[in-house]
């Protein structure tokens, strides 16, 4: 290992051009990682982030939670939600939100403090909205009442949370049948409920699995193209180096020194790119505009970059193949006789 | 250490004919002859970097062409120094760093070693600061480092002026005369050749042995050959 570090060190512009080669190729990697768990939150954050493991929907809605009605009587104890678009009037200007309905005695989510008619919202469906003003439903003309704001994110638009007391009020105002989206709690009067988990049910917005597998392709052939630019660069530094490793291995010197030196320099340089990659991620959230889905998830960008470095190990396994093959008297000036 | 009845053949040509050859301690053994005649492959069996079709090497008393190629490879290391034509160092390794990254045994004090050679203000110096002089002295001090038995060297003064390759040359001859080390070199330079004990030929595979009278003779016909 001291061998790998002298050399780096000591050829630093070599080295260091070839860490800003791996930081950009990384940095491809892990920014379209910051995009893609940008969608997702954009897509689903709100199911992420409520507090349920098994959703009954619906079994004609497809697993989408605006497609599904349940028909119940009016009981606003049951663990049930409800999810629906709205239209809503903000500054004259119409809006779309998407509304959850959640049961109010529970910590599934962030409506316990709410009071009949009142809402809290993403800050993203605007700024101008404070506590105490009304936001009227463009198709009912319900009025809600704004209590504060929540963080949640559906279908790429902004969530706003409310009881579900609020919720057969809306449909009462509206003079609609009550229903609601999903059973969630242990009772179920469907018989032939489709049961989700919250995965499937996030799986299931529309656009969700599209947009990720797509973002999954483009990190797997980076991760491929980007390991086999990497190799390259090794193969042609080691193929740089085959004279004094060829004289080295003359004299005797343990190919496993020079192995492990070589590997030393993969593995520090990839770490170091992926570290360095993470960190500028975190300062381009900052600096990006919140309109931009963009999300650092740490354990998401760290797995991707260990495979970086895992995939990066198997291709310097190609100059270590190098390097066992090179023949010393050929090195050295000799024929091979 | 002897090799008995070596033959090898390199694209249907006999390279080396029915070789004997044997080298005592403190001996210095230069191998002259024209290009092409075997002398490198003879080398290249002594310093087990290749194996004959023919014949047996005996170091200590035992074949070491019945050893497998990791064996080969700790003799070489421990039993044998080379000197190559290029000093061959390693630029991100300082002059001490060179020898240390070989050195096994610590039998022998790498920074004395260098200050013998007259490298005692280089230790921590880079190749590239180097003469080329110097840079053939730290080879000589890596083929040392680890008290072979053998030092073989291939024309170690050819990149060398007069003044720096006689200094090489006798560095060599040192290593045989005080040291009690085996020293074969292979070399063009007749004006070399007086500092070593035996002078062979090789010559259509053969190996004969050249007297002090023959010598410049010999050696002249050599250089005009090369």
């Amino acid at each position: 290992m001291q061998l790998g570090w002298k050399e780096m060190w000591r050829q630093k512009r070599k080295f260091s051009m070839l860490f800003v080669i791996t930081l950009l190729i990384v940095m491809l990697t892990t920014l379209i990682t910051g995009l893609a768990d940008g969608l997702a939150y954009d897509n689903g954050s709100a199911l992420h982030e409520l507090n349920a493991t098994t959703y009954r929907l619906d079994p004609d809605s497809e697993g989408q939670l605006t497609r599904s009605f349940i028909e119940v009587t009016k009981d606003t104890s049951k663990e049930t939600m409800s999810v629906r678009p709205l239209t809503v009037t903000i500054d004259g200007k119409k809006e779309e939100v998407t509304l959850f309905a959640l049961p109010k005695d529970s910590n599934i989510g962030p409506v316990s403090p709410l009071r009949k008619g009142e809402v809290v919202f993403d800050p993203s469906l605007s700024e101008n909205l404070r506590p105490g003003d009304p936001l009227i439903d463009f198709a009912s003309n319900y009025r809600f009442t704004i209590a504060g704001e929540s963080l949640g994110r559906y279908s790429h638009g902004p969530v706003m949370y409310t009881t579900n007391e609020t919720w057969f009020d809306y449909l009462n105002h509206s003079e609609q049948r009550p229903y609601v989206s999903a059973e969630i709690g242990t009772e179920s009067t469907v018989s032939d409920a489709l049961v989700m988990s919250q995965q499937d049910l996030i799986e299931s917005v529309p656009g969700y699995s599209a947009e990720q597998s797509t973002f999954t392709m483009m990190r797997a052939f980076l991760l491929v193209i980007g390991t086999f630019i990497l190799t390259a660069f090794f193969y042609l530094f080691t193929l740089q180096k085959l004279p004094e490793l060829g004289i080295l291995k003359a004299i005797g010197l343990s190919p496993r020194v020079i192995g492990r030196a070589l590997l030393f320099q993969v593995i520090v340089i990839v770490s170091a790119a992926v570290a360095t990659s993470i960190g500028i991620m975190y300062i381009v959230d900052a600096l990006i505009p919140s309109t931009l889905p963009f999300l650092v998830d740490f354990g998401h960008v760290a797995l991707f970059g260990s495979m970086f470095i895992f995939l990066s190990v198997i291709g310097a396994l190609l100059p270590l193949w190098k390097l066992r093959q090179v023949d010393a008297i050929e090195i050295i000036g000799g024929k091979a006789s | 250490m002897r090799l008995s009845h070596v033959s090898h053949q390199f694209d249907g040509h006999l390279v080396l004919n029915d070789i004997e050859l044997h080298v005592s301690p403190g001996e210095c053994v230069a191998i002259v002859g024209p290009s092409g005649s075997g002398k490198s492959t003879l080398l290249y069996i002594l310093g087990l970097l290749r194996k004959p079709d023919q014949g047996a090497f005996f170091m200590d008393e035992r074949d070491v062409f019945e050893l497998d190629e990791e064996e080969l490879r700790l003799l070489r290391l421990h039993e044998v120094g080379f000197v190559f034509q290029q000093a061959h160092l390693i630029p991100y390794l300082t002059v001490l760093e060179q020898l240390e990254l070989i050195q096994e045994k610590r039998k022998i004090d790498a920074k004395q070693l260098l200050t013998n050679l007259g490298l005692g203000h280089r230790l921590h110096q880079l190749p590239t600061t180097l003469s080329g002089g110097e840079k053939q002295r730290v080879a000589v001090a890596r083929a040392l480092v680890n008290s072979p038995q053998l030092i073989l060297a291939d024309e170690p003064t050819a990149s060398l002026d007069y003044e720096n390759g006689r200094r090489v040359m006798e560095l060599l001859a040192e290593q045989a005369h005080e040291e009690g080390r085996r020293v074969v070199v292979i070399t063009h330079d007749e004006r070399m050749l007086d500092v070593c004990d035996r002078v062979l030929r090789v010559i259509d595979g053969t190996l004969t042995e050249v007297n002090k009278e023959e010598r410049h003779h010999e050696d002249r016909f050599d250089a005009i050959d090369k």
